[in-house]
């Protein structure tokens, strides 16, 4: 009852913050923007048939155009809502979320209560989380309408996003609840779990790269401490791939025939090469090992703000 | 030891309570502090004395360095045991999104109080702080002395058996003082006991039954009212020529001179006597001898006077090189 009280709490506050409005608000812009595209016997209906593009490359009718228009959709969205826009503004909306516990006046009454502070932490902890299942809750739903009532594809697999979506978040609200508790600012947190994101991205590019052409380093030590860092982080990149790979759909570099489109035949080449290298992250990526060491990643950091918070003076 | 503690009289029996801030500011050197049960305790100081560190360490706001001692019968610290205290704190901030009403059923939640007991005590909580018309406007636009007055039905939400209060009348009108003061006595007829921190010496003195007196981390004085006064007591002899010339006569015999009064202090009668009878043997006619009982003021200012410097702030310890 307590914590649920908390948990509450914790979402009302994020909830009575502009941003959370604003991103109801863009959502709902993005999944009408979306089904303002439709299709009929012709091809591509813009706007309600203001506007009929006739595709005769994709013959095979209008189905498996809206087929693959769909699966660009996702692989879109699962690239930017879930890969940054959506975590961005989460983070700004939830920055917030234990500065404001932590001000006089307000925490010296909330701790008082008949509650352990690590209990309090949780409960503000979930409740930051429960902000960011709403949103991917009204996100997903909203575009998997659109793509099913307008498209006529029902893809259900689509709602792996939402769980995906507050992963990822949580892998970076572990450090926004860090850097909310040991600095009590939230614009100085929201500033330092940009960073410390950054960071991460570096880790996880590095370690790519490194593995991808290992030609670049003759002694190896290099690629093992990138993999060794890699391995401790909270693996934010892969979690676009888990998407793919959970989601099933087709991957833009399918739908869209941009092999025939090179000119040379080095380019094709290439391209071949860029697509086989994408094939092979995909397939090589274990998301058991992957979400499990990152959830470990992110547990460490959470131990470590609820060992500052419960050690505080107020 | 369980047991000693269990059937101990005391609300509140706290002993050798340290506390220093950031290596260096002592804010507690030592405090024992015993409050009874059923009674509205006072805890005195200048600004700076180390009070609201007290409260905040019983509360477990702040960790103590060292602490002993127990509150209602439980080792200081114990959670279960915050079920049944209420604390309102110096300064007091609620979620702004939240009406008066929602803060109490949110604060009621934390404190455990079942949902059907929050309503039930919310409205008549608020009607007894004065903020009836209120109950559905959100804290954000509440002045600071209505935030005082919602903080203090916070603290009585789960109705507790000791009530914590930091300067409870700091920003309110002095109606709303006397109101404070007649709810502070009220729950005491209904058996809580108080603990209030307060500056302000008359308001203590009128509600207090007993009272500690911290200055720079240590409680210089602790007892009744009546047994902090009786200590300091002085004779006032006025005569109708002054006495000037008799001063050092005076003087031996324990008393003073001041502004043309001989001043005997202490209960000591004898000592007034004795002054008398040198005055009538020196043929000074005596207009009156007048006792005179300390205020609490008084003491107040002859410790903190005593007191090295007149601020009342812990002393900073050297810091190691
Ligand atoms: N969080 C803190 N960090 C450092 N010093 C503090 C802190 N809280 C209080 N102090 C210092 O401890 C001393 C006692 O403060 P306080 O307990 O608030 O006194 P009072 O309530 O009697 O005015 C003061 O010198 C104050 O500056
Ligand atoms: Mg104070």
């Amino acid at each position: 009852m307590q914590l649920l009280a908390i948990v509450i709490d914790s979402f009302r506050d994020a909830k009575d913050r502009k941003i959370f409005w604003i991103m109801i608000i863009i959502s709902v812009m993005i999944a009408t923007s979306m089904a303002c595209v439709g299709f009929n016997d012709q091809g591509v209906d813009v706007l309600f048939g203001t506007w009929t593009h006739a595709t005769p490359e994709w013959s095979a009718g209008s189905e498996e155009l809206a087929a693959n228009v769909a699966a660009v959709a996702i692989e879109v969205i699962a690239d930017n809502y879930l890969g940054w826009i959506g975590m961005v503004m989460a983070l700004v909306a939830t920055a917030a979320v234990f500065p404001s516990l932590m001000e006089h006046g307000h925490i010296d009454i909330t701790a008082s209560k008949p509650l352990a502070r690590w209990q309090l932490f949780l409960g503000r902890y979930l409740g930051g989380m429960v902000f960011m299942l709403v949103q991917a809750v009204v996100f997903v739903g909203l575009t998997f309408l659109v793509m099913g009532v307008r498209w006529g594809c029902w893809t259900w697999s689509y709602f792996w996003l939402v769980p995906l979506i507050v992963l990822m978040f949580s892998y970076l609200f572990a450090f926004s609840a860090l850097f909310g508790v040991w600095t009590r600012r939230s614009m100085t947190s929201l500033m330092l779990t940009m960073m410390a994101w950054f960071v991460l991205f570096s880790v996880q590019s590095t370690h790519a790269l490194l593995e991808a052409n290992p030609e670049w380093d003759k002694t190896g030590v290099w690629r093992r401490t990138a993999a060794g860092l890699h391995w401790v982080v909270p693996k934010t990149q892969d979690i676009t791939v888990i998407a793919g790979k959970l989601v099933g759909a087709k991957s833009i570099v399918e739908v869209i025939p941009l092999e025939e489109a090179a000119e040379t035949e080095r380019e094709r080449e290439e391209f071949r090469h860029a697509v086989e290298g994408q094939r092979n992250l995909v397939a090589e990526l274990n998301p058991g090992a992957s979400i499990g060491s990152s959830l470990a990643a992110e547990l460490a950091i959470i131990l470590l703000a609820v060992r500052l918070f419960s050690r505080r003076d107020f | 030891m369980l047991h000693v503690t269990e059937i101990t009289n005391w609300a509140v029996d706290l002993i050798g309570v340290k506390k220093t801030y950031a290596r260096k500011i002592q804010a507690l050197r030592g405090v024992n502090i015993q409050v009874g049960r059923g009674e509205i305790f006072g805890l005195l100081g200048p600004n700076g004395a180390g009070k609201s560190t007290l409260v905040k360490i019983m509360m477990t706001l702040v960790h103590p360095d060292v602490a002993h001692g127990t509150v209602l019968g439980r080792p200081l610290g114990n959670r279960k045991k915050r079920a049944v205290m209420g604390f309102l704190p110096e300064q007091s901030q609620f979620p702004p999104y939240l009406t008066a009403r929602q803060t109490l059923d949110y604060y009621g939640a934390l404190a455990k109080v079942p949902a059907q007991k929050r309503r039930e005590r919310s409205d008549s909580l608020l009607g007894r702080v004065g903020l009836e018309q209120w109950v559905d406007t959100r804290v954000s636009q509440y002045s600071k002395g209505m935030l005082r007055r919602l903080g203090l039905a916070q603290a009585l939400i789960n109705d507790p058996e000791l009530i914590v209060l930091d300067e409870p009348t700091d920003g309110l009108d002095p109606i709303g003082r006397r109101e404070v003061r007649a709810l502070l006595t009220e729950l005491r007829r209904a058996g809580k006991t108080v603990f209030i921190n307060s500056h302000l010496l008359s308001e203590v003195e009128m509600v207090c039954d007993r009272v500690a007196i911290l200055n720079q981390g240590l409680v210089a004085r602790q007892g009744t009212l009546s047994e902090l006064t009786e200590h300091t007591m002085e004779y006032r002899i006025a005569t109708t020529v002054e006495a000037s010339a008799l001063r050092e006569e005076v003087e031996r015999l324990g008393g003073s001179l001041q502004d043309g009064h001989i001043v005997v202090s202490g209960r000591d009668a004898k000592v007034v006597n004795e002054i008398i009878d040198l005055l009538r043997s020196r043929d000074y006619s005596i207009e009156s001898v007048e006792p005179r009982r300390f205020s609490l003021e008084d003491v107040f200012v002859e410790i903190i006077g005593d007191a090295a410097g007149s601020v009342g702030a812990p002393p900073v310890v050297a810091r190691k090189a």
